[in-house]
């Protein structure tokens, strides 16, 4: 069983500021003339980030310390979950297998896209079968997760998201309008499991228009970003440092800094 | 050959930026007191260090995706000298890693060297 990378009481795993870096290796051929031979070794591809936290409680403290030494610090990897990016995979293309959708639904390209995406498609459930189309996402379920999405319909039909674990779901339902909206849903699972199911629920003989889905581990969701094959869940994270420092300021107060690395994907 | 591209009102740099020329020389002394020089590069090199406050999410997103889709410093791209207008044809990232602060919502901050060797 995989290693999570542990929460804070709000559910979320990083504080402001957060730095991220991206690193590349690039071996250089340098003569006394030039440095115009370059090459790329994209299997050093790397990204980190370096969380720094404030005003942590006691059991926020006691909870990572206790998984830096259950990963035993640098040595065994986590799941990781980029607090900046998307976490879901092919946010603008439904059609793609990493969605999966159950029987009497059809995805087919919508007209047009809103001006934060480039692609959108149109949903339509078979009459009398409410249909579903949802991504899997390996990650703890007690994290607080929020789902975005844009979406329009003929007046009056709606669009109803949900987050599914093993232990439950929850969901919200939206009327859509004629015009592309922004909507979103958040909640949380309090206790944990290994997968998370993120998705959208059509009524029977209903359609709708969606793109720009956006999974966050947030309260709130953040600015769009379109994502690829991949999201931003990383399942051989390890912590760059083989030790970490706690520093307490006041009675359930502490301080810390911690900087957790990842292989990039070529 | 891609440009670098601008981050808000058609600039590529903010204040304060920084402009470097190097001409590395090897210089051998001798006990005599005499010494000897030779161009370690016989091209001469610019590099421009441009650091970035206060950037948007969308800006900050331009200049990450620009350093992703050239892997660090292993791809040539244009560069606008931010003082004199001149484009440069041939221009790397002197790093192969870039970071971006996020200290508060919305908000992100970095520092970028590009290089450029004379034609």
């Amino acid at each position: 069983m995989p290693h999570y990378y542990p929460h804070l009481n709000e559910g979320i795993a990083a504080q402001f500021p957060i730095r991220r870096t991206t690193r590349y290796r690039t071996v250089v051929n340098a003569n006394d003339l030039t440095t115009n031979l370059r090459a790329s070794d994209p299997g050093a591809q790397r990204i980190a980030w370096w969380l720094r936290y404030q005003g942590l409680a006691d059991n926020e403290m006691a909870s990572l310390q206790s998984f830096f030494r259950t990963v035993r610090g640098p040595l065994d990897s986590f799941v990781f979950l980029d607090p900046e990016a998307n976490l879901l995979a092919h946010s603008e293309n439904l059609a793609d297998p990493v969605w999966q959708s159950t029987a009497g639904l059809s995805v087919t390209p919508a007209s047009a896209a809103p001006v934060e995406a480039e692609e959108a498609f149109r949903l339509t459930s078979a009459p009398g079968q409410p249909a579903q189309i949802y991504q899997t996402i390996n990650a703890d379920a007690s994290y607080r997760w929020v789902l975005s999405v844009y979406a329009r319909a003929a007046a009056g039909d709606s669009l109803t998201l949900f987050l599914r674990s093993a232990n439950g779901e929850q969901s919200t339902t939206h009327v859509l309008e004629s015009e592309w909206k922004r909507f979103h849903f958040g909640g949380q699972f309090w206790s944990s499991g290994d997968t998370v199911e993120v998705g959208m629920q059509l009524d029977g003989g209903t359609s709708a228009d969606v793109t720009a889905l956006q999974l966050e581990t947030q309260c709130s969701p953040s600015r769009y970003k379109r994502s690829g094959p991949r999201g931003g869940v990383y399942s051989e994270a390890r912590f760059a440092q083989d030790s970490v420092r706690f520093t307490t300021l006041a009675p359930n107060c502490h301080q810390a800094a911690l900087i957790v690395t990842a292989p990039l994907p070529e | 050959m891609p440009d670098f591209p601008e981050i808000g009102c058609q600039a590529v740099a903010q204040y304060p930026a920084s402009f470097e020329i190097l001409t590395p020389t090897v210089i051998q002394r001798y006990v005599d007191g005499g010494e000897q020089r030779f161009p370690c590069h016989i091209r001469a090199r610019r590099i421009w260090t441009l650091r970035l406050q206060r950037l948007d999410e969308a800006s900050a997103a331009r200049i990450l995706d620009f350093f992703n889709s050239l892997a660090g410093r292993s791809t040539s791209f244009r560069f606008r000298d931010p003082w004199t207008g001149t484009w440069f044809e041939r221009c790397w990232f002197n790093d192969d890693a870039l970071s971006l602060d996020h200290p508060r919502d919305g908000i992100f901050t970095g520092e970028i060297e590009i290089i450029a060797e004379d034609e």
